[in-house]
């Protein structure tokens, strides 16, 4: 019998709630492809150089208020300072793309603006690399240690906060989209652009709404991961960018709730999934495989079920 | 000819098409016609593989063809055009046509269709193609060999490619606009072109999907003297949607009228003119006869 | 924008029927054959025309998938590495598979793998559109990576393959010196280049235009979409494998390292900066994009710039004004001659992302567009612009 079978079940719990916290994560980030994709029907492809330099942001932040000498409630304070100004440098590098890089483009064969956030995404990861000499930097590791938690099941701090925060930001997204003006013209202006604009939508405004939402997702996932993982470096953003891409499209691309119902599931996936399928006889999964199993889900669902859990958009042509 | 038999066409909670049946013989000009949004397009897209009819079938001389995809049906000889005009808009008239002529180049063995139709499940349909995996790379080598080496055969069958599309624009009346980029014709002539490119398939059934649409009387006319042509020259049965009344009375010999997605009548012209169940679908009591465009 | 756009192109015309353009090819290969006999270019300067060569290669291989068949595939590399490996793995003494073929024996079946690659790689993507299938040909790129490192057993992972054969002509002996390697990929370039236009000009290639202008109705008109794309894909990497096999012998060392995203990034870029679709692009855009940063490595070019350290300390002096006024520091800049070194290695990305993006907006065709390329990008037709932003 293979000894993981045998393993206690605090370790798939732990596992679990892994899964939920790296879910998280790629729920934030997803949210900002899915929204974006809902209106331009575009794939942003430099969204995870956004969840990047959010990350970078809510680092400089911290360090302006004191880095690794914070204790206390400044640590509280630090870290909302920190997940503020994520936010605003998202938005900001968001908006800045959509004006400079997308919205030229947004009458241009489909294949441009996808060149476009190409290039934006590699200017955007080497640019930040080389400010930082290619090295890696370090969030202050000042987030209070210790586990709550009974019997089988524990959690640490940091990952029920992540949790906690994510949980927030995406009732706050869900409110801005169901219940506000704006977020009505956002859902107008994914139906139909041309028939929201008639209806007196100010479609290029709704749009920039759209990608700075997506950004603040994407920004305060990256404080998060900031603060747990501690290690950010110009390149981080490209590997989540595309496993959160492959979240929103299993939850059904251009469905708000796909993208959180994917980001999970994949999370779970890499983490649970992968050690399950370690218990098999012969199979030893290392961290690299992470990487294989998100690719391969996302062939996988684009092939068999393109429209994914929630969507009805579809990626296939007709 | 055409077979359908009970064809229905059902989206998400929309029936486009339900219980359509017709056959159309060898030779016929049939025409298609209908309000707005009576499936007319759709039931072209069954035919032609574009969509998979949710029910019922259709045959092409006998030979089950509902399921197979859109590129066999054309090599059994099917062939459209579009209602919005689909021509491949940055290439030149004779590119078009040369397009439409794929099928017919030999390159080492020409394009068969397999003999199996599709399940409609991915998984089963892919399994189905494995046996056929390697003769079609076999082929697709042959044909990259030829393209490079351009042996004798290629050459010469790329010659007589040429020729039989200068001699299909010459048919249509685009003789001398050949070097013309698609997108800079004139409306008429992008209509024409894309009559000529559906013949070069050689077809036994041409769809053609509101030929004169944007014409006036004139050259509406000279259109459906072009689609009689056609039939006659070429042997090929015609089956024409269409909007202009005028045009679908002179030129069919058979009408079949749909309405919602169902057929509601069929018969000669003159049939269908006084038939009352055509008149009402087509806006209460407006007479057809006598008015050069119906009501939409 | 246009009006100049239509003066250079009316020019370039006048020019073209002065200079009927067999001539011009002729004279341009004329130029390419004298290089090594500059005295001017060392052998450093004719290492980095054979790696310029090299990705006209490579990028003509693209061409045909993104040029041709319009199927923006960003995960090239793989049929690179498969064919470099392909040669490491069956001609290299002391391999997984200890064959020692020969360097022609082995260039066929890297040729191969590489298609076999193509088709195994093109099939999943097929029924994806534009952007989905950008993204997955990206991951299975990034998957043949951790592959390569991760199977010690084959590729010998992260040590990689050393004492890789090389080519022997029958009257040269050995191909050893960059000269001759020069002129290898010179041939090898034209080949290429000549098969990938022929076929364009036939009944494969109109499939390929045709399925890239309207697909659905291509395959109305009989064209097998699946056959065709998998064809298009299947080329363009049997040449990518081509590439990798000269790559693999040249370096004489292979490993996964230097089969990263990078190229993928590298190829891409030169076929879309130096024009879609056409071979004079793909020429231009290499030299840009893959010449002029090795040339910045050169130690000339190092000397030639040290001539600016004049600009330097002038530069410097004014910053060095700033820094003491303000409470930034902007550090200061290196000296002139290792200028061209700093952009080549560390600004190399930046700059063509940068560049990947103004050419997009202010130039999508790219510098030297195949005519229809620019007409597309000029015209799209309602097919291919989102079909959101049009009335219900």
């Amino acid at each position: 019998m293979p000894t993981l079978f045998l393993a206690p079940t605090s370790f798939w719990v732990d596992q679990f709630v892994n899964g939920l916290t790296t879910g998280s994560l790629y729920a934030l980030i997803a949210l900002g492809y899915t929204m974006v994709y809902g209106v331009l029907q575009m794939i942003n492809f430099a969204h995870g150089e956004v969840f990047m330099v959010g990350s970078f942001a809510g680092l400089g932040a911290m360090t302006l208020m004191g880095g690794n000498d914070l204790s206390g409630p400044m640590i509280a304070l630090a870290i909302l300072v920190a997940l503020i100004a994520a936010m605003a440098a998202s938005a900001a590098l968001s908006a800045t793309l959509e004006r400079v890089a997308y919205r030229p483009l947004r009458t241009a064969p489909r294949l441009a603006p996808l060149i476009s956030a190409i290039g934006a995404s590699i200017f955007l990861q080497y640019f930040v690399s080389d400010r930082t000499q290619g090295k890696a930097k370090f969030y202050p590791d000042v987030f209070p240690r210790g586990t709550v938690g009974a019997g089988a099941f524990h959690i640490e701090y940091i990952q029920l906060f992540l949790i906690a925060s994510s949980i927030v930001m995406m009732l706050f997204l869900y409110l801005v989209i169901q219940r506000t003006r704006t977020g009505r013209a956002i859902r107008a202006v994914a139906e139909n652009q041309a028939n929201a604009s008639l209806m007196g939508v100010d479609v290029d405004r709704t749009i920039v709404t759209v990608f700075v939402l997506g950004a603040a997702m994407a920004g305060v996932a990256g404080v998060l991961h900031g603060l747990f993982f501690q290690t950010i470096r110009g390149t981080m953003g490209f590997l989540p960018g595309i496993k959160a891409f492959t979240a929103a499209v299993l939850g059904g691309i251009g469905s708000i709730p796909g993208a959180v119902a994917g980001g999970y599931v994949l999370g779970l996936a890499e983490t649970v999934g992968r050690e399950g399928l370690n218990t098999i006889p012969g199979v030893d999964l290392g961290n690299q495989w992470r990487d294989v199993i998100a690719f391969s889900l996302l062939v996988l669902v684009l092939i068999v079920r393109p429209t994914g859990i929630f969507g009805e958009k579809v990626a296939r042509r007709a | 000819m055409l077979v359908a038999d009970n064809v229905g066409m059902q989206f998400q909670g929309l029936s486009a098409l339900s219980e359509v049946s017709l056959r159309v013989p060898a030779g016929e000009i049939r025409g298609l016609i209908g309000p707005n949004g009576a499936g007319k397009t759709t039931f072209f897209n069954c035919v032609t593989g574009f969509y998979r009819p949710t029910s019922g079938s259709l045959s092409l001389d006998g030979r089950r063809i509902d399921g197979l995809h859109a590129h066999e049906i054309s090599v059994l000889g099917v062939s459209r055009t579009f209602q919005n005009i689909r021509l491949f808009s940055n290439m030149t008239a004779l590119e078009n046509v040369l397009v439409g002529r794929h099928a017919k180049i030999s390159v080492g063995g020409a394009e068969v269709a397999s003999d199996r139709t599709r399940s409609g499940h991915r998984i089963v349909d892919a399994l189905h193609t494995l046996p056929g995996i390697p003769r079609a790379l076999g082929r697709g080598l042959a044909e990259v060999a030829g393209a490079v080496s351009r042996p004798p055969q290629v050459r010469t069958a790329e010659r007589e490619a040429i020729t039989k599309s200068r001699e299909l624009l010459t048919a249509v009346g685009l003789a001398g606009r050949e070097n013309v980029v698609a997108r800079n014709l004139p409306y008429g002539d992008q209509r024409r072109l894309e009559i000529a490119r559906a013949l070069a398939t050689e077809p036994k059934l041409l769809l053609l999907d509101e030929p004169t649409a944007g014409m006036n009387p004139q050259e509406s006319a000279a259109m459906v003297a072009l689609i009689r042509r056609i039939r006659d020259e070429f042997q090929t049965t015609v089956i024409l949607i269409e909007h202009q009344m005028r045009v679908v009375m002179g030129a069919c010999e058979r009408i079949t009228v749909l309405d919602y997605g169902r057929k509601i009548s069929e018969g000669t012209p003159a049939e269908i003119q006084r038939d009352t169940k055509v008149i009402e679908a087509y806006l209460g009591t407006r007479a057809i006869a006598g008015q050069p465009h119906a009501a939409p | 924008m246009r009006e100049t756009a239509r003066r250079v192109r009316q020019r370039r015309a006048e020019f073209g029927r002065r200079v009927p353009s067999n001539v011009r090819w002729l004279i341009f290969c004329a130029v390419l054959l004298a290089i090594p006999f500059i005295p001017f270019f060392t052998d450093a300067w004719i290492q980095m025309f054979f790696f310029v060569g090299l990705y006209v290669v490579l990028g003509l291989g693209l061409n045909v998938v993104v040029g041709f068949a319009g199927l923006l595939d960003l995960g090239y590399v793989a049929f690179f590495a498969a064919g470099a490996y392909t040669l490491g793995i069956l001609g290299s003494p002391g391999s997984a598979i200890d064959l020692q073929l020969s360097f022609w024996a082995i260039l066929p079946l890297g040729i191969l793998v590489g298609a076999v690659f193509g088709i195994l790689l093109g099939l999943p993507v097929l029924p994806l559109r534009g952007d989905y299938l950008a993204i997955v040909t990206l991951g299975f790129g990034e998957i043949i990576r951790l592959f390569l490192v991760n199977r010690d057993d084959l590729t010998n992972g992260s040590q990689g393959i050393s004492a890789i054969p090389h080519p022997a002509l029958p009257l040269i002996g050995h191909i050893e010196s960059f000269t001759e390697w020069y002129f290898f990929i010179l041939v090898l370039a034209v080949v290429v280049a000549v098969v990938t236009s022929r076929l364009r000009d036939a009944r494969i290639g109109r499939a390929w235009e045709a399925i890239r202008e309207d697909e659905d109705v291509a395959a109305a008109m009989g064209i097998d979409t699946v056959k065709y794309k998998l064809m298009a894909f299947s080329t363009g990497a049997a040449i990518g494998g081509l590439g990798g096999v000269i790559y693999a012998s040249h370096i004489g060392f292979i490993n996964p390292a230097a089969f990263s995203l990078q190229v993928s990034i590298d190829v891409i870029a030169l076929v879309i900066i130096g024009g879609m679709g056409s071979t004079p692009g793909v020429v231009v855009g290499s030299f840009i994009l893959v010449g002029i940063p090795r040339i910045l490595l050169l130690k000339e070019t190092g000397d030639f710039l040290g001539r600016f350290n004049w600009l330097r300390d002038a530069i410097n002096h004014g910053v060095d004004a700033i820094n003491s006024l303000s409470p930034w520091n902007l550090g200061s800049l290196p000296p002139a001659n290792v200028w061209g070194t700093e952009i080549a290695d560390d600004t190399r990305f930046i700059i063509f992302g940068a560049l990947l993006v103004a050419i997009m907006v202010l130039r999508p065709s790219g510098l030297l567009p195949s005519r229809r390329r620019q007409m597309e990008f000029e015209h799209p037709t309602e097919a291919e612009v989102s079909p959101k932003a049009t009335l219900a």
